[in-house]
């Protein structure tokens, strides 16, 4: 029954990913032009970018630099976040200055500013996915804060004082299940905001890449970038945190 | 062993607890029975100090509830629910009240921790996780984990509640050898004679709100108990009487 199942889901994902193609060699031939490579220019240009080594470090060093800025921005997310919690100052500070603050201003600001100050590095892209991932924390944070099972904290009170091992041992691990899905969404926008944070502000990675292709007008090696971001972000998102959320969240659920 | 003297308490405006008194002696089982609302539960959130006194005292081995740190290490608490920790397994629960007070377990608590389930017969279930046990098995690691501290005083609020008749008798009589086995002194609050008739020393009746103390009736067989001999359904009779009386006013 499984096994059909993954069958049909399989077959689906075949045919919707036939017809995009057929739609965009459609429109290929219809425009006749050079600066719209068909299915295959792609294929040919995604082929020859396999086999160049240096792909490998770009995609590498994009992807570390997504993860570095994503656990920043977690980090700093969870802190506020948490920090809400147990002082009446930090509560307001957050949420009336620094989530709308950091929610409205776009990223292409940080972007700018971060290629003021830290020039070309790696600091742009991270710091420009660290500051667009950090508000999701802090409002997942306060999603697991508002859920609490306070009956578990009251059990654990009678046990300590101590506001730190509450904290660490049942408050926390309540949280896990809402700080996963923060990473989910998080890593999911941090994938397009470092290769924007790269085209502007680096000299390495994906986004680079893309820039230089893009500057001379080598449309099927753009298409081609654009396609190994797909296949990278599906693999995230419909392998890799599925597994995760498998083997390793389930049992923080609280079920009620 | 547990002295409260005068206790009241109100939540804003709505007056629950009217001065109660009472003692509870080394090594008894005193059973608090009072009907649903009038005040069991937040008699016992006083005594655990989840909330605070507003009236009255309480004193548990000479110790004020104001000296907080000293007065909860002899205290251990079974609540309405299990409360246990999903994520964690049995085992890991029932570390929880040592992982709570200090950084780091010694090897000494992990064989506490273990002796608590075997006394509760889940020393085969110590990798399992609360979802994997029935009910009565939940109820009997919250035993477990209020146990291992070994506190002087076991506080059980309606602690079988939600469980199938056969299950709740077979952890009465579980309940009763824990005790025994641990020296124990027990307040359990329950709103079934029965149950109180079956495990009590002494069953303190609670009127309705705002609620005092209406009788105070001792139960003088020993144990092991039957549950239907005539004196105990004469004395269930006596007790149901007390219960439904209405008040004079
Ligand atoms: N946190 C609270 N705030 C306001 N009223 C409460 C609260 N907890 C309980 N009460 C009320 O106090 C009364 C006593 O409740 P409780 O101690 O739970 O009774 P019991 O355990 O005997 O059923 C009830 O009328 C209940 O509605
Ligand atoms: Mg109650």
């Amino acid at each position: 029954m499984q096994h059909h199942l993954n069958i049909t889901k399989i077959s689906k994902f075949l045919i919707a990913i036939a017809i995009v193609t057929a739609i965009w060699w459609l429109v290929a031939i219809i425009t006749k032009n050079q600066l719209f490579p068909t299915p295959w220019d792609a294929v040919k240009a995604f082929a020859d970018l396999l086999t160049t080594p240096s792909t490998y470090t770009h995609v590498l060093v994009t992807t570390y630099r997504t993860l570095a800025g994503t656990l920043a921005g977690a980090l700093v997310g969870i802190i506020l976040g948490i920090t809400t919690r147990y002082f009446k100052f930090m509560d307001t500070m957050v949420r009336v200055v620094i989530y709308p603050f950091f929610q409205s201003v776009p990223t292409v600001c940080w972007a700018f500013l971060f290629v003021i100050w830290f020039g070309l590095s790696d600091w742009t892209p991270i710091l420009s996915v660290a500051t667009a991932v950090m508000p999701f924390f802090i409002i997942n944070v306060w999603e697991g804060l508002k859920d609490i099972d306070t009956k578990l904290v009251e059990m654990g009170s009678i046990y300590t004082r101590s506001k730190g091992r509450m904290l660490q041992k049942i408050i926390m691990p309540m949280l896990n299940p809402y700080i996963f899905a923060a990473v989910q969404s998080g890593v999911i926008v941090a994938w397009k905001i470092v290769i924007l944070g790269e085209v502007f502000g680096s000299s390495t990675g994906m986004g680079y890449m893309l820039s230089i292709d893009f500057a001379a007008y080598h449309l099927p090696r753009v298409f081609a970038w654009t396609i190994s971001f797909t296949f990278i972000l599906l693999f995230f998102d419909k392998v890799f945190f599925p597994f995760i959320e498998r083997k390793y969240i389930r049992k923080w659920q609280i079920d009620r | 062993m547990l002295s409260i003297k005068d206790l009241s308490f109100r939540y804003g405006k709505l007056d629950v607890l009217n001065g109660i008194s009472f003692d509870v002696f080394k090594d008894e089982t005193v059973c608090i029975l009072g009907p649903s609302g009038s005040g069991k539960t937040t008699l016992l959130r006083l005594i655990t100090g989840l909330e605070s006194i507003q009236n009255g005292t309480i004193e548990l081995s000479d110790i004020s509830i104001e000296e907080k740190n000293l007065y909860k290490q002899h205290l251990g608490v079974v609540f309405q629910e299990p409360r246990l920790l999903p994520w964690r397994t049995s085992i890991e629960n029932v570390l929880l009240p040592f992982e709570l007070n200090e950084k780091k377990i010694s090897d000494e608590q992990k064989e506490k921790a273990i002796e608590a389930l075997k006394l509760v017969k889940l020393d085969d279930f110590k990798d399992s996780y609360p979802r994997e046990l029935s009910g009565g098995m939940q109820h009997r690691l919250a035993l477990a984990r209020a146990l291992v501290t070994d506190p002087d005083l076991l506080l059980l609020d309606e602690p079988l509640t939600g469980l199938d008749v056969n299950t709740k008798e077979e952890l009465q009589d579980e309940i009763l050898y824990l005790k025994k086995e641990t020296n124990k002194t027990v307040l359990w609050v329950t709103h079934d004679p029965q149950e109180a008739i079956y495990v009590a020393d002494r069953i303190i009746i609670l009127s309705e709100r705002p609620t005092v103390i209406k009788e105070i009736v001792p139960v003088e067989y020993g144990y092991p108990r039957s549950r239907l001999s005539s004196d105990s359904i004469s004395l269930e009779q006596h007790i149901r009487t007390i219960f439904n009386e209405k008040e004079d006013n």
